[in-house]
């Protein structure tokens, strides 16, 4: 198989076997005691729910990150993903991962672009449910969030996120490879 | 090649080594390279090693924090791969051990070795180049360059951090 080369953008759909969806399934989506943690600043940049609506917000759990792992959960999700990486990218280390939860909203809204680091690099999007939301790449390329799913992308190019109106929550998992 | 001398303060380094010398700090036996990149006779092939990082995770917290962060403060690291102590104790003459690179990562990952102790052990590069084991010396490369440690023989042992990353 090919692997996926630095700066495309490519969607995996069932990327995980089924033993390992359900897996991640049911320590994320189905866990009432999965901690998430309160993001007033989305991208981290100038953006505020305080600000910019009280819409613009996000819950985050920090799975790895600055070398370090902080999360209890980090070893079972490393364990499922890692492997797999390994196959489709030639990355060689983990720069970040971490969880989001994009909230409901009555109208989709969309979050700033940003970039997760200035150089380029790896970004994989694990999406966890299925919903109107999306990911937007650029100004121009749009995947939609499909449970299973996998976008491998550049995040050194802007992109955004965005709420959902057809599910109570939005799920993904974010991984920064090098 | 980049080498950088007093990488510490010396309140951070005298911190660094106060942990280093701590007999809490556990020291795992270890051939020093594989014998068939080794050099010299087997019976040299002997060190000891701390591992702090490798794989994504923390072996060793303590040392991850009191001796790799502040010297991982001192450059840019956008991902850690590995990194350990070495200790290689003294021995009646300098042995090189063997060239080698650490990982096959390539020209994108970084090597750095950093010197606990002044010594007249070295690492030697396939170019010939000898940077000395100088204390608070941190020498960073390319991990494709082929290098090599050697031992020592004018103090107890020889300390360093080895570490690689992008």
């Amino acid at each position: 198989m090919e692997q996926v080369k630095l700066g495309e953008v490519v969607s995996i759909d069932n990327f995980l076997d089924n033993s390992e969806w359900i897996q991640i399934k049911n320590l994320v989506l189905y866990n009432p005691d999965f901690p998430l943690y309160f993001q007033q600043s989305v991208t981290g940049l100038e953006d505020s729910c305080f600000k910019d609506g009280f819409w613009n917000y996000a819950l985050k759990h920090i799975l790895y990150q600055n070398n370090i792992p902080l999360s209890p959960k980090f070893d079972i999700i490393y364990d499922i993903f890692w492997p797999k990486f390994k196959i489709f990218l030639d990355c060689k280390s983990l720069v970040r991962a971490k969880l989001n939860m994009f909230p409901y909203t009555p109208e989709l809204k969309e979050y700033d672009q940003h970039v997760d680091q200035k150089y380029q690099h790896f970004g994989a999007v694990f999406y966890l449910n299925t919903c109107d939301g999306f990911t937007r790449i650029g100004e121009n390329t749009k995947v939609d969030s499909i449970e299973n799913r996998m976008l491998f992308f550049d995040p050194s190019v802007p992109h955004n996120s965005t709420t959902t109106t057809n599910a109570p929550a939005r799920y993904n998992i974010n991984f920064n490879l090098l | 090649m980049n080498i950088i001398d007093n990488v510490l303060d010396v309140y951070s380094y005298n911190q660094v080594i106060k942990c280093l010398d701590d007999v809490e700090l556990t020291w795992q036996r270890s051939e020093v390279l594989s014998q068939e990149t080794f050099n010299e006779h087997v019976k040299h092939n002997l060190q000891f090693v701390h591992k702090i990082f490798y794989e994504h995770h923390i072996f060793s917290p303590r040392a991850f924090k009191e001796i790799l962060a502040p010297i991982a403060d001192k450059i840019e690291i956008r991902a850690l791969i590995k990194a350990k102590l070495n200790l290689k104790l003294r021995a009646e003459s300098i042995i090189e051990h063997g060239m080698h690179t650490d990982h096959d990562f390539g020209s994108d990952a970084t090597t750095g070795i950093y010197y606990f102790n002044t010594n007249n052990g070295y690492t030697k590069f396939e170019d010939g180049t000898i940077v000395e084991s100088v204390a608070n010396r941190l020498v960073l490369f390319a991990s494709d360059i082929k290098h090599t440690g050697t031992t020592c023989t004018d103090t107890q042992g020889r300390y360093v951090l080895n570490l690689n990353f992008f």
